[in-house]
């Protein structure tokens, strides 16, 4: 086939809905789901505040966007201020400074008395420009092992506001689409070919079944509590067999359509066919068979290590008493509220209940996607700095990553950390001024992590942050807005308020989707259907053909 | 030569125009013909709401059509006899009545679902009102009587049941302290039934002296019968304690003759409530089987009390929910409940967020429960309050909401300024167009929420005194809580005042400059006429004061009938009541006749609202909808799936009939579907898909579509709910982890059936399930539940642990067997994809 066909074929399947059966099965092609590659996903809900997770910390107008004479201080509550010690040169080039190992800049190394977050400076990446928030702390080891990647400035074409359309465009990856309805991840698990082979392809574990895996053609898998995954049945004690058999039963009757009805019968039957595999599940699922724990001192804590049989944190914080160092066994037994990895409340123990489920059912399933949610980003007020809010939701960030990336190491089964990406979205950045309420407002361009241990993330000659440097092929401009003979910088690049877009997300996932999961490029134009559009410059570095905006393509983190 | 020209040519002939028979009686479409081994088969297109279908068969073509009885008929497949004779075949199918599709549609979406005795009044009762008149009556539900948070305590002889199995045949009545209490009409009976069968206790009406037959023990030896009261006959039971009793050793009490161990028994009594303290319990041998406790003293239906505890600020938001739930359950007024939901979901707000503000101020957390619940319930009555006129309008609701604490602390108006060099918080300014109004990118643009956030600054709350509670520009209240406080700091700390908080104009935060908003915008020509081409900019001059908080009533005004706004809620009331396929934003009104019928829907919704004086008119806007096609016929029928809160709503009331005396065959506390307390983590509501009612996260409201309630694990949830609720109530599995004391979702289906089908009908296992398939799916119409009707006949045939057969007809109808293999078929039904459907 010339390339020529190939892509009019592409653009052609690129515009259906949702792809016929026949074509499906037909188009069965690639390594999707048989190379043994997995995914994981957290949605960021409500839009995190990109520049206060890879702070530009070299652009003077992160901190003031007046000038000497008429000074206009950009986030005076909540911005965070670099370490002044001299020894942290954010300019000089080097590893992330690692908070896990040493106290400060000078580089005292940490005693286990230390506070978890006693470091309160922009922590420096080495990357010359840019910094994270110390709330991050536990991403350094992962930085500096080349495996996590940074990436800034991520957004897309006519980026939408609105939460909802927002969100909505994430997960279909085809923004203002009229005709794409169904979900990124969900294509690409039929593209797969297992989806209606499988009872288990993607799956989520949260409140609902998130948009990314919704389609009509088959069911990808939602669990909302691990425990109760089950029929009950009447009598409680004896009935639950029969009412499982009758419910399948029940449900292979047809009926006249209606608009729901599809989709019902689709997730009845995939329920009828999981409830045995989470069954098996359950003792690993329970509290009792969360088990893990890290490898080395965490943190520094060697105390807590040696008391513990020479081990370190539970990954998994399901609750508050295993959550960091919180308690210290010994005598006497201590309990130290500085020593927590995150906030102790339930939105905690829920969101690492749920990725705990993500991980097990990746490690010991079949499932090739899975993942779940952190809410809360939307900032409006009070969003503190160093603490407070914003900081609170990061650090759950941080650890988690740094939990996977032990969990997948120590515990593999059927996923390896060398065949594991951890991915985060969200649906945009937040104002670069903050609001009259210490908050930010809803804005452009955002942050997206990547983690995984087969990234091409740091080296001691290349950086792991993409797209937060005036280096970059698509430079970050400093400064304020109208600047004289070098216009916006890149922070007011859009209406003069809003973070302007270096990368399309969709080139982030792209690439995650070909290279990592296995897609061949015929695949990836149907699975995004942007690829198939030379306009939307999603592969290598353009002007984008829809806004004109000049993009770097794919970010090359595989 | 004949059969296989017949054969052969079968799929045109089908395309005949069918004899003239009966009226509504169609052809429909046969999809599968074959014939293999001289057996005829049939396969069909299964059609909407089909009470029957029927498979027609003629040798030739002159003749009539007529039934084939012969066939074996299953999932819309017929397969005739073996060797059966070949000939022309084709099937009819006969479709519901209108009236009783209207009927099922209306209850299915107008009500929380339909309940039996709703059903009898509409449709199937002796002297039915009918589908029309239903909708005319909820569409004025000011006129339909409602008493259900006004009731008066009880003081007149009361009925309890109760029905379990004993240890042996023996009836205790004591009092838990010295006291005493008016009984009478004592009975026990076997099975589930009060009162069914005979009554195994001798002198149950205390017409006759106690001994021989009822022995008072101990305490209760001063106990006697009574003229003094009676509830039936012309004497009573006074039974006297001298202090608490225990039971045996302890009571009054009666052997009663032929107790078989296991069997389950019901009894039941009449008793007089007093203003004593003290709590009757009546029981059988055993301790906590059949056995009923209530407190003497007249107590308000929990219902009222709710609504009472609410209004004195009593209540938290566990009361508030479970007032709000059971109002769903109960209410006549069906449609205002299903509109009060939706309105405050639409103008949803976050009472965790209330709380938060609440937190700078106070410790008790207690008290910052009342006070955020307080907000969410003031909002709610005044929503309510609006709908109640006959001529409320969007613009009285989009008010409430913007002058409600609640919305102001939610989207964070409360700290917005405008004074100065400070920026205005974006969020309110956003989400009252995206999502309140003119709906996402309908009509303006990031420019005009800049602008409006501006005119937004300033509404803030305040502590008033009680009188100035609607009154912004009242100032704060100078009350405070302790008259002798000397502190200047706790004298003006804002904990410390005595008063409500409001809605409170701060003008020194408020943005005093000119603002315009949607500059030189006008109506896109898709709206046609009257609207397209309208300048809609709205110029806020300059305002100093307090009259700057006339920036936002001018916003409210301006942004409440605009096209946008009409159409955009039409759309939302569409997907309310009819589907889920309604967009804004898209539907071109100038040229209707190449319009969709929802397009055309929406459009008679908005011509409706823009003709009507004052503009906007909530009813008669869902009139025009209640009066489509879409509405009334199968375009709507079935095509939504029930949100959590339907979902459990509607299956109490789908069993709920009155069997008289005060009793129904199903019922709720409400608190069993809504958790006690805010922080109820493990209710059905939150599992199902965490609808924390008056406390969602994000300004969008829950979703409507369906795809956002159902997967794996909310099924699995929304099974529990009906396993566990259609559990007996001794059933140690019926808790089912709700982190409550009791699961108060109670359902009698055998009480339930014995009301409505003849005792010879009720060992018959297909009977039964017709009728609960009749009661639970009346807009699918019998031939569609065929399939259905087989699987529950089978499953009441099954043993309950479904490894063998166990005929349902050798059961004995007042047994334990019985009872549980009737509850389990129904928890089965409602487990079903169809009930999740409305």
């Amino acid at each position: 086939m010339d390339q020529s066909l190939k892509t009019a074929l592409g653009v052609a399947l690129s515009t259906l809905v949702d792809i016929p059966p026949v074509i499906r099965r037909a188009l069965a092609e690639g390594n999707i789901g048989i190379n043994g590659k997995k995914l994981l996903f957290i949605f960021l809900r409500g839009a995190n505040d990109s520049l206060n997770s890879v702070i530009p910390v070299m652009d003077p107008a992160y901190f003031d966007m007046g000038t000497v004479a008429n000074p206009n201080p950009t986030r005076p509550d909540i911005g965070l201020d670099k370490d002044p010690d001299p020894s942290a040169e954010y300019s000089k080039l080097g590893p992330c400074f690692d908070a896990t190992r040493m106290a400060d800049a000078a580089g005292t190394a940490r005693a286990s008395g230390d506070a978890v977050y006693s470091y309160a400076n922009a922590i420096n990446l080495g990357n010359g420009f840019a910094a994270l928030h110390p709330s991050l702390k536990f991403l350094a080891p992962l930085y500096n092992a080349g495996q996590l990647c940074l990436i800034h400035r991520v957004g897309y074409p006519r980026q939408s506001r609105s939460h909802f359309d927002s969100q909505n465009f994430w997960e279909t990856a085809a923004p203002y689409s009229s005709t794409v309805r169904d979900g990124l991840f969900y294509r690409a698990m039929v593209e797969s070919g297992l989806a209606s082979k499988e009872p288990l392809t993607g799956v989520s574990v949260q409140r609902s079944l998130p948009q990314i895996l919704r389609g009509s053609q088959a069911a990808m898998t939602n669990l909302t509590d691990t425990g109760r995954y089950s029929v009950l049945g009447v009598p409680g004690s004896t009935g639950a067999a029969k009412g499982a058999s009758f419910l399948s039963e029940l449900n292979q009757h047809p009926f006249p359509d209606k608009a729901n009805r599809e989709m019902l019968r689709l997730q009845y039957d995939n329920f009828n066919e999981t409830i045995g595999i989470f069954k098996d599940l359950k003792p690993n699922f329970s509290d009792a068979g969360n088990i893990f724990r890290d490898d080395i001192a965490t943190d520094g804590d060697t105390d807590w290590y040696k008391a513990n049989g020479n081990q370190g944190y539970y990954l998994f914080p399901t609750k508050a008493e295993i959550n960091g160092g919180y308690i210290r066994p010994g005598s006497p037994s201590t309990k130290n509220a500085a020593k927590y990895v995150a906030p102790p409340d339930t939105t905690t123990t829920e969101f690492f209940t749920n990725l705990k489920a993500a991980a097990l059912i990746l490690n010991k399933t079949s499932a090739v996607v899975a993942g779940t949610q952190l809410d809360g980003f939307d900032t409006h007020s009070n969003q503190g700095s160093a603490t407070g809010q914003h900081a609170n939701l990061q650090r759950r960030i941080g650890w988690a990553m740094y939990a996977l990336q032990k969990y997948f190491t120590r515990y593999a089964d059927k996923a390896a950390w060398k065949d594991v990406i951890v991915v985060t979205l969200t649906e945009f950045g937040r104002t670069t001024v903050q609001n009259s309420n210490g908050g930010t407002d809803h804005a452009e361009a955002g942050v997206m992590w990547v983690a995984g241990g087969s990234l091409k993330g740091y080296t001691g000659a290349r950086s792991g942050v993409f797209g937060c440097h005036p280096n970059d092929p698509v430079k970050w401009i400093v400064g304020p807005p109208n600047q004289a003979g070098i216009g916006d910088g890149s922070m007011f690049g859009v209406q003069d308020r809003y973070l302007k877009r270096a990368f399309d997300y969709r080139s982030v996932l792209g690439e995650i989707i070909r290279k990592h999961l296995g897609a061949t490029d015929t695949q990836v134009r149907r699975i995004i259907p942007g690829y198939a559009d030379a306009k939307e410059t999603l592969l290598a570095r353009g002007v984008s053909g829809i806004d004109g905006t000049e993009i770097m393509g794919e970010p090359g983190i595989l | 030569m004949r059969y296989s020209l017949a054969l052969g040519g079968l799929a045109a002939l089908l395309c005949w125009a069918p004899p003239p028979a009966q009226a509504g009686v169609v052809p429909v479409s046969i999809t599968v013909f074959s014939k293999t081994n001289n057996q005829v088969a049939l396969q069909w297109t299964p059609a909407p709401a089909s009470d029957r279908y029927r498979v027609q068969r003629v040798d030739s073509l002159a003749d009539p059509f007529l039934d084939d009885p012969t066939g074996f008929y299953s999932d819309f497949t017929w397969a005739g006899t073996n060797a059966g004779p070949v000939g022309f075949y084709r099937v009819q199918v006969t479709p519901l009545s209108d009236d009783a599709l209207l009927a099922a549609n209306a209850l299915n979406r107008i009500a929380y679902g339909p309940t039996p005795d709703e059903l009898d009044r509409i449709l199937t009762g002796p002297s039915p009102i009918g589908p029309a008149a239903y909708i005319a009556e909820q569409l004025a539900p000011q006129s339909i009587p409602d008493d259900l948070d006004s009731q008066s305590p009880r003081t007149e002889w009361t009925y309890v049941t109760a029905t379990g199995t004993a240890t042996a045949g023996r009836l205790y009545l004591y009092l838990s302290a010295p006291g005493s209490a008016y009984v009478d009409d004592v009975a026990v009976v076997k099975g589930t039934e009060p009162e069914a069968g005979p009554n195994l206790i001798a002198n149950g009406g205390f017409e006759s002296a106690l001994l021989p037959k009822w022995i008072s023990t101990a305490n209760f030896s001063g106990s006697a019968q009574s003229g003094n009261q009676s509830h039936s006959g012309s004497k009573s039971l006074l039974l006297v304690g001298t202090a608490a009793g225990s039971g045996s050793g302890n009571a009054l009490y009666q052997d009663f003759s032929g107790f078989v161990a296991g069997q389950i028994y019901t009894l039941s009594f009449w008793y007089l409530p007093t203003n004593e303290n003290v709590k009757l319990t009546v029981r059988l041998s055993g301790t906590d089987v059949g056995k009923v406790d209530v407190a003497l003293a007249p107590a308000l239906p929990p219902i009222t009390a709710a609504y009472q505890d609410l209004q004195s600020l009593k209540g938290g938001l566990g009361t508030l929910r479970s007032w709000f739930v059971q109002r769903a359950i109960r209410s006549p007024r069906q449609l205002l409940e299903v509109m009060s939901q939706w309105v405050e979901n639409h103008f949803v707000t976050e009472y965790t967020k209330s709380l938060d503000y609440f937190d700078r101020f106070y410790d008790d957390s207690a008290l910052m429960d009342r006070l955020a619940t307080s907000l969410e319930f003031r909002e709610m009555s005044k929503w309510r309050a609006a709908l109640l006129k006959p001529d409320c309008a969007f613009k009285d609701l989009l008010r409430i909401s913007a002058e409600s604490p609640a919305q102001i602390i939610y989207l964070d108006t409360v700290d917005s300024r405008g004074d100065g060099n400070n920026i205005a918080n974006e969020n309110y300014s956003r989400e009252v167009l995206e999502l309140d109004t003119f709906g996402v990118d309908n009509g303006y643009d990031q420019q005009d929420i800049v602008a409006m956030s501006k005119a937004w600054t300033g509404w803030a709350l305040k502590v008033v005194d009680p009188p100035n509670i609607d009154n912004p520009l009242a100032l704060q209240t100078t009350n405070k809580l302790d008259y002798t406080l000397t502190n200047q700091t706790a004298l003006t700390s804002i904990s410390n005042l005595s008063g409500v908080w409001t809605f409170g104009f701060r003008s020194s935060r408020h943005n005093a400059k000119e603002k315009i908003i949607f500059p030189n915008k006008t109506v896109p020509a898709r709206f046609g006429q009257p609207w397209a081409g309208r300048n809609y900019q709205l110029k806020l001059l300059a305002r100093a004061g307090n009259d700057g908080i006339n920036d936002g009533y001018d916003v409210i005004n301006h942004l409440a009938d605009q096209p946008f706004t009409q159409e955009f809620i039409s759309v939302k009331l569409c997907r309310l009541l009819v589907h889920d396929n309604f967009q804004h934003g898209v539907y071109d009104y100038t040229d209707l006749a190449r319009l969709s019928e929802e397009g055309r829907l929406v459009h008679s919704c908005m011509l409706a609202w823009e003709t009507g004086s004052p503009k906007g008119q909530i009813w008669k806007v869902l009139k025009v909808i209640l009066d489509s096609d879409l509405f009334r016929k199968n375009g709507g029928s079935m095509q939504k799936v029930k949100t959590p809160l339907e979902f459990c709503v509607s299956a109490i009331r789908a069993l709920r009939s009155d069997l008289g005396n005060g009793r129904f065959s199903a019922s709720s506390d409400g608190v069993s579907i809504v958790g006690t307390t805010s922080s109820s983590s493990s209710s059905p509501l939150i599992r199902m898909g965490v609808m924390r009612l008056f406390n969602r996260v994000e300004p969008d409201g829950y979703p409507e579509a369906g795809a956002g309630w159902i997967s794996g694990g909310t099924l699995a949830e929304r099974a529990h709910f009906v396993e566990a609720f259609l559990m007996g109530p001794s059933d140690s599995a019926k808790l089912d982890g709700m982190g409550i004391t009791a699961n108060v979702n109670l359902a009698n289906p055998v009480g339930l059936l014995r009301a409505r089908l003849p005792a010879a009908q009720w060992s018959d296992p297909s009977a039964v399930a017709s009728l609960f398939l009749r009661l639970l799916f009346p807009a699918e119409g019998a031939g569609n539940l065929e399939g259905y009707r087989a699987t529950a006949t089978r499953f009441l045939d099954t043993s309950d642990s479904g490894a063998t057969a166990s005929p349902f007809k050798t059961l004995d109808p007042t047994s334990a067997a019985y009872d549980t293999r009737v509850r389990s078929m129904v928890a089965l039904l409602m487990t079903s994809p169809r009930f999740q459907e409305q």
